[in-house]
């Protein structure tokens, strides 16, 4: 009977941390759960309590989750160094599309920790790359200093085949290194969405970040003609149970944590107002 | 069929306390409350219906879920066999209602391994227990069509009639023979004539209400009038039957499972301090949402058994009732 809590986590050996920026953290963890790109876990310390996090990392391999301290939680979760423990339970929610995808190109918008939740669909399609279209990521950050994923953003992905990146923050504090735009993403979007090399009505869009950036990204992709349906959205909830129990992440006759947290704009435009 | 008179029921409830706990209606100061009871004659027999709903003994209010011990986790489970007498129809229905929930997808047994330790045995109403109710529109009561394992239907004072709705029901009757006597025509229609008889004073509509809220979602100045006078205080989810929402808390031993309430600011508080339920006309909207139309489209039935207590216990005088009719005569927009 003990054993049959769902609410029981596992308790697992962090691996590794990198630092990523001043307040974000990659966590590795001894740990390599079988799930689907774009599911979450519920990550916790004993005593603290848990909080849902999105795998950043591909099935069957070292999990991994890139964590913003923002809270309580977070907070002492950033406390933590390799050694430490954690508990983890999970996986839970819906997957992205994968099959939808297939053959198509692939647009990604991710703002500040947005980025870390697409990167295990972008790693999981660079696996079988010939399966899929074209991919450009568009990203952007506070300042240079808030950049995610930078090994990513500046040596790897830029350097492969079909594959272009973006990246744009809001402020220049000082002279950086990085050959980037300034201004909100929705700035950059005016301009490169109409690049030939993303400009075509029928790629696929997933769009991760805070509530006030999605929905000026969106506004702006449905200005230039992109279809609901084919805007995918991850989004975020107060969630306790994770698994449909309690009641926190209800909208609509949905509950994020069960038939979410991945959707297309389509299906949750009714409810615009709740996010 | 079968009927059992007071004295006999109290034998039975007698022997049953042998092999289970007890739970049953009892006096608490000027209330009558559900308790674990240790001598049947603390019974209360003749009540209307208790203020706090049923659904603490399957969701109560704090439930350790996890126990941690030097860095080891144990999940909490009870496996106490149960029989709950006294039930009333309304509060019966409020945990069928809910149970979709903790079954879909991954099981929750922290309840669902209550509700099977617990055998029930539902008490009918003839008499109204309270100027709001509305369990007849709800299709609750005042006699339940299902859910329990034996309901007693008063026929007059002292006897009632028994109606069987599981094996554990029938295994009781089997077991307690003596205890029972056959029920004859006249108790038969007297029963019938119960089943029949409208006790309510109010009505609603709950499937037209449904339809007319489809178009209602978006209009933000209704929804402000109507939640003008709400204090946010959460006593409509806590006394309902049927609301389940919970939260899950650590203290440095514990983690432990408790009610939540959908109109409390911090329901929807995520990182970084953003409350996307903020304004208070969107909790209040949420709550009549989840309850009468989400839930319904989700799993077939609707989150509300029309108990009344919501309106009865409101301090802030929220005519739940005045607004579904409201509602439901509007022209849906
Ligand atoms: C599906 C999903 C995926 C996510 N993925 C990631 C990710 O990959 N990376 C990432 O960094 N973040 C992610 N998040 C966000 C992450 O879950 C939050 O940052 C985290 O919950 C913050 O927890 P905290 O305790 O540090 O914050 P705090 O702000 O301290 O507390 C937040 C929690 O404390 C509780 N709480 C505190 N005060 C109150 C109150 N007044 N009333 C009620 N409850 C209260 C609430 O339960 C609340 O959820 C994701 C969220 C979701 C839903
Ligand atoms: S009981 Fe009344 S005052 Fe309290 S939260 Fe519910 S509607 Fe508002
Ligand atoms: S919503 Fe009100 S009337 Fe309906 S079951 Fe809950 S407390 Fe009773
Ligand atoms: S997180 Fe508990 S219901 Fe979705």
């Amino acid at each position: 009977m003990e054993n049959k809590s769902p609410y029981l986590p596992k308790i697992v050996k962090i691996k590794k941390v990198k630092q990523e920026t001043e307040d974000i953290k990659t966590f590795t963890l001894d740990y390599k759960p079988i799930f689907k790109p774009g599911q979450f876990f519920e990550i916790g310390i004993n005593g603290i309590g848990e909080a849902p996090f999105t795998a950043a990392s591909a099935s069957k391999k070292h999990f991994q989750a890139s964590i913003k301290r923002t809270g309580k939680l977070t907070e002492a979760i950033h406390q933590l160094k390799a050694g430490d423990k954690l508990t983890i339970r999970g996986p839970y929610g819906n997957s992205f599309p994968i099959e939808k995808i297939k053959g198509k190109n692939m647009l990604f918008i991710g703002g500040g920790i947005g980025l870390p939740p697409l990167h295990s669909l972008i790693r999981t399609v660079l696996e079988n790359r010939g399966r899929y279209g074209k991919i450009t990521v568009f990203y952007g950050a506070r300042d240079e200093a808030q950049i995610v994923s930078r090994e990513e953003l500046k040596n790897i992905w830029p350097k492969m085949k079909n594959f272009r990146v973006v990246v744009c923050v809001d402020f220049k504090k000082n002279k950086g290194e990085w050959p980037h735009n300034v201004g909100l993403v929705t700035g950059i979007m005016e301009k490169e969405l109409k690049h030939p090399f993303t400009r075509n009505k029928n790629t696929i869009v997933f769009v991760c970040g805070p509530p006030i950036m999605i929905k000026a990204v969106i506004q702006k992709l449905l200005e230039h003609c992109f279809k609901e349906e084919n805007i995918i959205l991850t989004l975020e909830r107060l969630m306790k149970c994770g698994f449909g129990k309690c009641g926190h992440c209800n909208v609509g006759e949905k509950y994020i944590c069960l038939d979410g947290p991945v959707f297309s704009y389509k299906e949750i435009k009714e409810f615009e107002e709740e996010f | 069929m079968d009927k059992i008179n007071k004295n006999d029921l109290l034998k039975l409830l007698t022997s049953l306390k042998d092999k289970n706990k007890l739970i049953a209606p009892v006096k608490a100061e000027k209330d009558i409350v559900f308790d674990y009871v240790n001598d049947v004659k603390d019974i209360v027999l003749d009540f209307t219906n208790t203020v706090k709903p049923a659904k603490e003994f399957f969701i109560p209010q704090r439930e350790d879920i996890l126990e941690f011990n030097n860095g080891k986790i144990k999940a909490i489970f009870s496996d106490e066999k149960r029989v709950f007498f006294g039930i009333r129809p309304c509060d019966l229905k409020g945990l069928c209602v809910m149970d979709p929930t903790f079954r879909e997808g991954i099981e929750d047994p922290h309840y669902l391994e209550k509700r099977k330790n617990t055998v029930i045995i539902a008490l009918a109403c003839t008499t109204l227990c309270d100027e709001n109710a509305f369990c007849e529109s709800a299709k609750a009561g005042p006699v339940a069509d299902g859910c329990f394992d034996l309901q007693l239907i008063p026929l007059g004072k002292n006897e009632y009639f028994v109606e069987n709705g599981s094996k554990a029901g029938a295994d009781i009757i089997d077991k307690n023979k003596q205890l029972f006597k056959k029920a004859d025509k006249s108790d038969i229609k007297k029963m019938e004539d119960t089943k029949n008889k409208k006790i309510n004073k109010k009505k609603v509509d709950l499937d037209l209400f449904l339809e007319k809220l489809k178009g209602r979602f978006n209009n933000k100045a209704y929804w402000k009038e109507a939640s003008l006078t709400c204090l946010r205080c959460g006593a409509c989810n806590y006394l309902c039957p049927s609301c389940f929402c919970n939260n899950m808390v650590d203290n440095t031993k514990k983690r432990y499972r408790c009610w939540d309430s959908c109109m409390f600011r911090g329901f929807t508080r995520q990182a970084a301090n953003l409350i996307p339920r903020d304004e208070l006309y969107t909790r209040f909207r949420q709550r009549l949402y989840h309850k009468y139309k989400w839930h319904k489209e989700r799993y077939g039935v609707h989150m509300c058994t029309g108990c009344g207590r919501c309106v009865t216990y409101c301090p802030g005088l929220i005519p739940y009732i005045d607004i579904i009719n409201e509602v439901s005569n509007s022209n849906g927009e």
